[in-house]
C-alpha cells in the first residue's frame, strides 16, 4: 500500500481523474485549471520537492494518489463562518488533508482559531497554505480548488475527509530542524499575526527594537515548546514602526525563543529523516527552508511534495516538513 | 494495555511533575493542550489526567514507546 508522490503532466493527471482517482493536487493556477472535474482537491503552489530535487515547476502538477490507501472519503468546502465545523465531519480512524489560500482572511482565521476546534488531536489534520510564484506576490492570489465542482477559492478552505481500513491509522508527524536556542523567554500579550511590544524575560519592550539592537538573524524561527514538539513562527518582517510581522501567530501564554542556527539544512535533515519512507502519504515543506537552505536541486531523502506557504500539523506551523504515514494497527 | 488511570504518572505528567521525552506529535499537542488549560484554570489536574487518560487509551499501539516510557523505563 503505497501513494504516488510525484510531478505529472496535466494529460497524466486527467487521464488519473478520469479513472476516478483520489487525488490531493498541487500546481500553478494555469495547470490546475487544466484539470478535469473530479475526485480532487488542489491548492496552487509552483514549488516542489521532487524525486530529483527541489525545483519550480510551472507546466506540471504534484500529484498525491490516496486511492488504494483509504477506504472512504467525502470532500468539503469551508468559509469562515463554518470553518470550525471541519474537525467534526473527520472520519473517525481516518485523516483529513486540508488546503487553505495563503495570504487570505480564512489563512488567517484558521491560525488563530483551529487550537480551540473540537477534539482536533484526535484524528490527524495535515495540509498546506497555498501560494503563488514569489515574483507575482501582490500581483496574483493563492487559491484551493474543489475538483467535484472546478470551483477556485480565494477565501475558503477546502478539505479531503479520509477513512481508513479498520487495521490501519493515520500518523502525523514534523521534522523540524529548529530547536530553542539558550537566549531570552519571549512571550507576547496578544494572538496575532504581528506584534509591536512584546515581553522579554517578563520586561515589556519593543519586539522591532529588541530583534535589530541584538542583530537577530530573521531567518532563524520564534520557537515553542508544546511538550517535546518544537513548533516554529517565522518572522516574515521587522519594521520600526508597523512592528514585527510573522507568517503564523503568535499566542499570548506562549513562551518562545530565537531558534539555535542550523548550519547545513541537507546535512541535518538527511541525520534526522524517518529511514523508513514506504509509509509516507504525504508530505510537504516550507518555502523558507527552500530559500534560506538553497533547496533548490536538492534533495531531502526520499520525501517529495509541495513547498509550501505554511504547514499545517493540526496547527499552523512555519520553517517545518510535515509528513504523515499509514500504519497497521 | 494502557496502565490504569490510578497511577499516579497521569497526574504527575499533565502537572508537569514529570516531563519525559515524548515522540509522538499528537500525544505532545495534546499534553501540551491540556497542560496550558490547567494554566489558565479552564481544567484541573485530575480531569486532565482523566482526559489524557482517555485519549490514549483510544490509541494504544500508536502511544507504545511513549506510555512505555512514561510508565516503565525513562523519566526525565
Amino acid at each position: 500500500m503505497k501513494t504516488h508522490n510525484k510531478l505529472m503532466s496535466v494529460p497524466e493527471v486527467n487521464a488519473l481523474v478520469a479513472s476516478n482517482r483520489i487525488l490531493a493536487l498541487a500546481g500553478n493556477e494555469n495547470v490546475l485549471k487544466q484539470i478535469s472535474k473530479g475526485r480532487w482537491i488542489g491548492g496552487t503552489i509552483p514549488y516542489f520537492m521532487n524525486d530529483s530535487g527541489g525545483c519550480m515547476d510551472k507546466e506540471r502538477v504534484f500529484v498525491t494518489d490516496f486511492t488504494d490507501v483509504i477506504s472512504d472519503f467525502k470532500i468539503c468546502d469551508y468559509n469562515t463562518d463554518d470553518l470550525s465545523s471541519l474537525t467534526n465531519e473527520r472520519f473517525n480512524g481516518g485523516f483529513s488533508w486540508l488546503l487553505v489560500p495563503g495570504f487570505s482572511q480564512i489563512h488567517y482565521k484558521f491560525a488563530l482559531e483551529v487550537g480551540s476546534y473540537n477534539n482536533l488531536f484526535e484524528i490527524p489534520v495535515m495540509g498546506w497554505i497555498t501560494g503563488i510564484d514569489l515574483n507575482e506576490l501582490g500581483k496574483n492570489s493563492p487559491k484551493v480548488v474543489n475538483g467535484l465542482t472546478g470551483t477556485f477559492f480565494e477565501n475558503s478552505a477546502v478539505a479531503l475527509h479520509a477513512s481508513l481500513p479498520n487495521n490501519k491509522y493515520a500518523n502525523l508527524e514534523i521534522i523540524n530542524l529548529f530547536e530553542q536556542g539558550n537566549g531570552d523567554t519571549i512571550t507576547f500579550n496578544e494572538d496575532g499575526f504581528s506584534a509591536r511590544e512584546c515581553l522579554v524575560n517578563g520586561k515589556t519592550m519593543n519586539f522591532a527594537s529588541y530583534i535589530t539592537q541584538n542583530k537577530i538573524d530573521t531567518r532563524l524561527p520564534l520557537v515553542a515548546d508544546y511538550s517535546g514538539a518544537m513548533i516554529n513562527i517565522s518572522i516574515q518582517s521587522v519594521d520600526q514602526e508597523k512592528g514585527v510581522a510573522f507568517y503564523a501567530p503568535v499566542l499570548k501564554n506562549i513562551e518562545y525563543k530565537i531558534a539555535k542556527p542550523v548550519n547545513n539544512y541537507i546535512k541535518a535533515f538527511n541525520q534526522v529523516i524517518p529511514a523508513e519512507t514506504e509509509k509516507v502519504i504525504g508530505s510537504c515543506n516550507c518555502i523558507l527552508n527552500y530559500l534560506y537552505s538553497e533547496l533548490e536541486g536538492k534533495k531531502t531523502g526520499d520525501l517529495t511534495g509541495p513547498i509550501t506557504f505554511g504547514e499545517i500539523a493540526y496547527v499552523l506551523v512555519n520553517q517545518t516538513m510535515v509528513f504523515m504515514t499509514i500504519e497497521d494497527k | 494495555m494502557v496502565p490504569e488511570i490510578s497511577r499516579r504518572e497521569w497526574e504527575d505528567i499533565v502537572s508537569g511533575k514529570i516531563n519525559p521525552k515524548l515522540t509522538s506529535l499528537s500525544l505532545q499537542m495534546k499534553l501540551n493542550n491540556l497542560q496550558l488549560s490547567i494554566r489558565l484554570k479552564k481544567t484541573d489536574v485530575k480531569y486532565a489526567a482523566i482526559e489524557l487518560h482517555s485519549f490514549c487509551s483510544e490509541r494504544e499501539k500508536m502511544y507504545e514507546k511513549d506510555l512505555n516510557m512514561i510508565f516503565n523505563v525513562e523519566k526525565v
